[in-house]
């Protein structure tokens, strides 16, 4: 193997490395825990916003309950529990992946698999024999008079 | 003569123009009448000059606060400032459509003008396709929908109005957000018309592409621009701290641009291998059509946004629209389609075209499911009474690793030969690139980036970097070889040569730079919110801000709570000022942020909560973002390399070829 | 593959045009909440004009209307008027009206009612869990909680004296039956 070779695979496996030590499983701190579900809680005076993200009032008292059960150690399913109780599921940001509106998380996939697959389709479809006519007769004469008259 | 006498007389004859117009250019194209379509140019002009009035009466009565408009009474009021009255004109929804007619009546003259100079047929049915457009929207500001000169009777009109919608009129800035916004919209329509009179005419050739480049460009552009600019808005004026919440406003302005910029690849194929004629009509056809249903998701209060404040009787009649659109177009295009079948394949998968043609795949992918996020709340209501949510974390985990792909083949993609590309090519183009991508990486994990995605976009953003410094570096040896110029003249002349080319580079590295900023953001953005007397002060990412007091500013339409702030740490030595505004007409308070920008971070300070009595307490939040500037810059870019790869192309000098035609055709 | 194309994009048209014209139908400001139809979440507040605390256990058996407010509220002034006039005819029976302060002070609160003359027991809902717990969005929000603890019904927004009257009629009709 050529030595560009060598360098992109080696280049490939440094940029795969890299990304598994960031993706290597470390346990969120007490803090991150309530960043992370109070993203998932949508801020019910706001317009779509996330509990995290709202400086409103019923944000930061949202986030002080998700702080309070966090440290009771309550799980990630239970508190978010909780507030589906108190205002339906209306409240999450994102449906759960295992529901029926959890088809939401499927649909990008098969839109881009479905994509792809007939992109390939086309680009591999061998090309229709080119129309190759050469001039007729008629329009020959009829060329040769335009160039004939054509200025200088 | 009053404001509404003017505007409503202005816009009715206008309709009869446009109407006149739509028979006439219809009529020059079917028998190919010269006298027609020079009416139809009149009426054109015509129609732009009554609708310009229109609007400058509609601007005229909001700054004389005319409360006898239903409008400048609901959007006005006597302190509103004089700046902020004249803005008003696309404060609601009335008005918004009046400013998307002036537009597009300037699109009509466009191609009434220029257009059908160049292109007299195709552009005479584009004409008509565009006055029936301006038909419909002027019949919309004649109805009593939307009708902004809609009066109210005589013993009804108030001495003072409403005022403005309190968030809009927190900042200038909402002079140019809006406009961005509806010039990138309208746009669209131009390169709609043009495909849409090919599919009528039966027109086999891309002239009309050709045609509608640049209006594709500056469409794309605009859209590009103002949604930065709406970006912008949402984190400087709104003051939640961030820039995009996949808002259903947000997501009906990008998806159009998403689709728009798949077409500004995909054209290029068809430019360079007469393929995808079919779906260059489709894109063009979907781009225009998403503009509108942005508009309609927008003003018909079918959504719960930032942007919709009341249900309009509005909504039916763009729904309508909508469809019509979406009849005509696919319906034309179906009927037209086996003409346009591609004669050819893409064939090699490691080609220019097949990159372009996968990544107009992800493009159409991400669109999709922005408009799925968008409506699924919809139809889940509307089938079963279940109401849930769609928010950021749903786009944000599909639209990311999506956005990546993407990042990779703009970087591969310009490297590539059109036709295909040999192995030993391949690697000798991305050897450097590839240690760029492994740089990138390392830069990530160093700086302390969580998360695989913002390592990996560190990685891909180097990647493409590298890819287009190398290109430049080719382009401006070639030259040098070729012409013995000096590197800077060899570098502008890239730029004259190729602008398409080279300023699609720019436009490269303006989104690198968006993207890594948005990822620099989300990743490492550090956040502390903490209730302090005045005196205290807290820390934050090695920045220490003081408290110093609470104040009041009271102004005729506003009254404010201002938090003083001294910020020093990390070499920074300023004062913020973030608030709480009180509008008259809104209950809750709207904040104003007090922000530091840099070119390493932002440091963001909202005023929470304060106590409204004595002042002797304030929560204040702070937001430590890093990068975020690079966004604003990136947009600026993207925005600077569209104008680029709009130069035209240098002007060929005619040289004079004896060619002897007579022998070659004599002999046969 | 023509024919396929033809399908697929009416399909796709109609689907969209039923979807949006459907979407007519719903009022984006609607927003049912989880608590309808389950037991009242129990608390204990303190009482804004004296020391003592305002819980649901006290008002067992009766029903309760909650009515959450606040003195920076608009709309709550406007409905103040009806809730007087319910007061004052229930006043007594197995019918009871409670205000909730919502994310207000106890100095406003106190010097809202004072001047508008209520005399309905009002609690402060200080750090907001109690608001939270029934799924309130914002004042005024109007709870009717039935003799048997489940939440009944839900009101947003400024309430009028018909629609109290209704809830509370029924709630009675209900418990006077069982």
């Amino acid at each position: 193997m050529t030595t560009a070779r060598w360098i992109i695979i080696a280049a490939i496996l440094a940029v795969g490395l890299a990304i598994a030590w960031t993706a290597r499983p470390q346990p969120l701190s007490a803090a991150e825990r309530v960043d992370r579900i109070s993203a998932e809680l949508r801020c019910p005076v706001c317009q779509g916003l996330s509990v995290q993200d709202s400086p409103s009032e019923t944000a930061r008292s949202m986030r002080a309950l998700v702080a309070q059960r966090v440290a009771e150690g309550r799980t990630d399913d239970e508190i978010r529990a909780e507030f589906v109780r108190s205002y339906g599921d209306w409240i999450l940001l994102s449906p759960p992946l295992l529901s029926f509106s959890g088809l939401v998380w499927l649909a990008p996939l098969a839109a881009i698999v479905l994509g792809a697959a007939l992109a390939w389709s086309r680009a591999r479809a061998p090309a229709p024999a080119p129309i190759v006519a050469g001039p007729t007769d008629e329009e020959l004469r009829r060329l040769r008079e335009l160039v004939a008259s054509e200025p200088e | 003569m009053s404001w509404g006498d003017i505007g409503a007389g202005a816009l009715r004859a206008a309709l009869a123009l446009a109407l006149w117009g739509l028979g006439a250019a219809a009529y020059a194209a079917w028998k190919r009448d010269a006298r027609a379509l020079a009416s139809a140019r009149l009426v054109a002009i015509g129609a732009f000059v009554l609708v310009l009035i229109a609007d400058l009466a509609m601007v005229g009565a909001l700054t004389a606060h005319d409360f006898s408009l239903v409008y400048v009474a609901e959007n006005n009021a006597l302190e509103t400032p004089t700046f902020y009255s004249a803005i008003s004109l696309w404060a609601a929804l009335a008005g918004s459509i009046l400013l998307w007619t002036l537009i597009l009546a300037g699109a009509v003259v466009w191609v009434a003008l220029r257009g059908t100079r160049s292109l007299p047929r195709l552009a005479t049915v584009a004409l008509a396709v565009l006055f029936a457009m301006l038909a419909f929207f002027l019949a919309l500001v004649t109805t009593a929908a939307a009708d902004p000169f809609t009066r109210l009777a005589a013993d009804q009109i108030p001495a003072d109005g409403n005022g403005p919608n309190a968030l809009l009129q927190n900042h200038p800035f909402m002079a140019l957000h809006p406009p961005l916004l509806y010039l990138g919209y309208v746009l669209t329509s131009v390169p709609f018309a043009y495909a849409i009179a090919a599919l009528i005419l039966g027109e086999t050739t891309d002239r009309w592409l050709t045609e509608t480049r640049k209006a594709a460009l500056a469409s794309w552009a605009l859209l590009g621009v103002g949604i930065v600019a709406g970006a912008w808005w949402s984190y400087a004026v709104l003051g939640w701290g961030g820039y995009w919440a996949w808002d259903p406003v947000e997501n009906a302005a990008i998806m159009p641009w998403l689709t728009a910029t798949a077409y500004l690849h995909s054209v290029m194929v068809e430019e360079k291998r007469r393929l995808l004629r079919t779906w260059n009509i489709a894109l063009v056809i979907s781009t225009f059509a998403l503009t509108i249903l942005g508009t309609f998701l927008t003003r018909s209060g079918v959504v719960n946004s930032v942007h919709s404040f009341t249900q309009s009787a509005i909504g039916p009649l763009l729904l309508g629209y909508f469809v019509a659109i979406l009849v005509v177009g696919v319906g034309l295009l179906l009927y037209r389609m086996d003409d346009l079948a591609d004669r050819g394949s893409v064939g090699a998968p490691l080609s220019r075209e097949a990159i372009f043609l996968f990544q107009n795949v992800l493009f159409v992918a991400a669109t999709l499911t922005v408009l799925l996020g968008t409506l699924y709340p919809l139809i889940a209501e509307a089938l079963s009474g279940a109401q849930l949510s769609i928010g950021a974390p749903y786009f944000d985990r599909v639209e990311v690793p999506i956005g990546l792909a993407l990042l990779f083949l703009m970087g591969i993609g310009p490297q590539l030969p059109w036709h295909g590309a040999s192995r030993a090519t391949l690697e000798r183009q991305f050897t450097a690139p590839a240690i760029a991508a492994a740089a990138g990486a390392a830069v990530a994990v160093v700086s302390g980036m969580t998360g695989w995605a913002a390592v990996l976009t560190y990685a891909l953003a180097a990647f493409v970097t590298a890819t287009v410094v190398q290109e430049f570096v080719r382009g401006v040896r070639a030259r040098r070889a070729l012409h013995g110029e000096p590197a800077p003249s060899a570098f502008v002349a890239l730029f004259r040569r190729n602008g398409r080319r080279y300023g699609g580079y720019v436009v490269h590295l303006g989104i690198v730079m968006a993207v890594v900023a948005i990822a620099t953001s989300q990743a490492r953005t550090i956040e502390l919110e903490q209730t302090l007397a005045p005196g205290g002060a807290m820390d934050v990412a090695g920045y220490h801000i003081t408290l110093t007091g609470l104040r009041d500013i009271a102004e005729p339409q506003r009254a404010t709570t201002v938090a003083d702030l001294v910020i020093t740490g990390n070499g920074a030595s300023e004062q913020l000022h973030p608030g709480l505004v009180q509008y008259p007409n809104t209950e809750s308070a709207i904040g104003a942020p007090g922000i530091a920008a840099g070119s390493r971070d932002d440091l963001y300070t909202i005023l929470a909560a304060y106590d409204g009595t004595g002042h002797a307490w304030a929560t204040i939040r702070v937001r430590v973002i890093p990068l975020v500037s690079w966004l604003w810059a990136g947009g600026a870019v993207v925005g600077f390399g569209a104008l680029l790869a709009a130069l035209p192309p240098p002007k060929r000098r005619p040289i004079a070829v004896p060619v002897r035609v007579a022998d070659a055709v004599g002999a046969e | 593959m023509n024919r396929i194309a033809r399908y697929a994009a009416v399909a796709l048209i109609l689907g969209l045009a039923l979807t949006l014209t459907l979407a007519f139908q719903r009022d984006p400001h609607d927003i049912k909440t989880g608590t309808v139809g389950k037991p009242a979440p129990a608390f204990a507040l303190p009482s804004l004009t004296g020391s003592e605390t305002v819980s649901l256990d006290q008002y067992k058996g009766k029903i309760v209307v909650l009515n959450f407010w606040a003195s920076w509220c608009i709309p709550c002034k406007e409905e103040n008027p009806a809730l007087t006039d319910v007061w004052e005819r229930y006043r007594g029976t197995d019918v009871v009206l409670i205000g909730i302060v919502f994310q207000d002070s106890a100095d406003a609160a106190r010097d809202y009612t004072t001047r508008l003359g209520n005399t309905w027991a009002c609690a402060l809902d200080g750090d907001g869990r109690m608001a939270l717990s029934y799924g309130v969005f914002g004042p005024p929000e109007t709870y009717f909680i039935g003799a048997d603890g489940i939440i009944a019904g839900r009101h947003i927004g400024p309430i009028d004296e018909q629609t109290l009257m209704t809830g509370i009629e029924t709630l009675r009709a209900k418990s006077a039956t069982r």
